[in-house]
């Protein structure tokens, strides 16, 4: 019987709480109010789009001399790791060319897939620093 | 007359494996055991320049951050951004100095001005530089973590390849691969995590026999393994070992036995 008359009073007084904080952001009062604008602002207020730098004019050159230089150098890098692939595929055919000559069973061996593929869970990629365990 | 029969399988069962012998050909079954690059490499100075100009780029673009939404206002927190954020606006004038590094100074500066104040917790970051790199430890994996590392072992009888990749002749009742695993098993000990990739072999490397002696040629299929952790233990017949990136080994291993495998191995 007392619980429920506490509850209810509880509800009531915060609800009176919300209503006196919402009509107060109203106005632009200093202090905990401007929190919410803040908040609103930051959520719902479209970014400023006269930032976008025009194109420019002898600065294009450059612009478009810089880009072109990284997609050449981007380029490069691609067609060296794809010959050194290719290099490996070749080695890889050669070795079993010469294994189907000397050997069949060795040969159908090579080829038969395992049942379970699994590859290791210690495999990762390159980090920036060394891994702290060493 | 049951049990001479059983008798007969058992010892039928444990025959001396016998070596490989196609057409006059010794067939040795090798590993090529590696040890991926662990850490990125570096960025070259051009890499360097254009990320700093991309960086320039999407700054004067941007909108700002609102840093009284980040930020409680007078905190120790907000002080610092804003001393970094002077920082980052002075770089953007500044043609030689980049965002990240004005940022790297500022911090610098900050922790030597505020030494009273409570320090958030950094996460450790090890050198890329490892004590095995400064001792050119040949032996130790966690040297030149940049590229990848090869297995070589130094076998006492062999003047032709002193230095080789562990190998071992391949018996009549195995596979390629189960001979490799064997072989690096016996030589090199089983303290280390390896994997092999697959069952195919990646390199070939043939002796034609010498002639007018009985001595038979050899074929040696190279097979592909990582390893993960762990070291060699080497056993009677070897040496001495090495783990070498693919400059080292060109130096250390004979001409023809590197021409063989070079094409292999990766560039990084």
């Amino acid at each position: 019987m007392l619980n429920t008359v506490r509850t209810s009073a509880v509800r009531r007084a915060t609800y009176s709480l919300c209503q006196s904080r919402l009509n107060s952001t109203v106005s632009t009062a200093p202090g905990g109010d401007t929190r919410l604008e803040t908040i609103r602002r930051v959520l719902f207020e479209p970014t400023r789009r006269e930032n976008v730098i025009a194109l420019e004019g002898e600065m294009l050159e450059q612009h478009e001399t810089i880009e072109r230089a990284w997609k050449l150098h981007r380029m490069r890098l691609r067609e060296q790791r794809e010959r050194s692939l290719e290099l490996q595929f070749r080695a890889m055919n050669a070795a079993m060319n010469e294994l189907e000559k000397t050997s069949d069973k060795l040969f159908k061996g090579a080829l038969v897939k395992s049942r379970h593929i699994t590859y290791p869970k210690q495999a990762k990629i390159p980090t920036e620093t060394p891994s702290t365990h060493g | 007359m049951l049990r001479s029969t059983i008798i007969n399988a058992r010892r039928g069962l444990a025959t001396t494996a016998s070596p490989l012998i196609v057409k006059n050909n010794r067939i040795l079954a090798s590993v090529i055991l590696s040890r991926t690059p662990q850490i990125t490499r570096d960025a070259t100075p051009f890499e360097e320049a254009y990320f700093d100009y991309r960086e320039k780029l999407e700054r004067q673009e941007a909108t700002g951050t609102p840093s009284e939404f980040y930020f409680k206002k007078g905190s120790v927190a907000e002080r610092r951004w804003k001393h970094e954020e002077s920082a980052r606006q002075e770089a953007m004038k500044d043609i030689s100095s980049s965002l990240s590094d004005a940022v790297q100074e500022s911090q610098v500066t900050w922790q030597k001005a505020n030494e009273g104040l409570a320090v958030v917790a950094k996460a450790e970051k090890l050198d890329r530089v490892t004590e095995a790199d400064k001792t050119d430890d040949k032996k130790s994996l966690d040297r030149s973590l940049k590229q990848t590392l090869y297995l070589v072992i130094k076998r006492a009888g062999d003047n032709v390849n002193p230095w080789q990749f562990p190998q071992g002749p391949v018996d009549t009742t195995e596979y390629l691969h189960e001979a490799a695993e064997r072989t690096l098993k016996q030589e090199c000990g089983v303290d280390m995590d390896t994997w092999f990739v697959g069952r195919q072999p990646i390199g070939l490397y043939k002796q034609s026999p010498t002639k007018g002696q009985e001595d038979s040629g050899v074929k040696t299929f190279f097979m592909k393994a990582r390893v993960y952790a762990g070291q060699v233990k080497p056993s009677q017949d070897i040496t001495d070992f090495a783990w070498l990136t693919k400059e080292e080994l060109s130096k250390t291993l004979s001409p023809e036995y590197y021409k063989a495998i070079k094409d292999s191995l990766s560039n990084i």
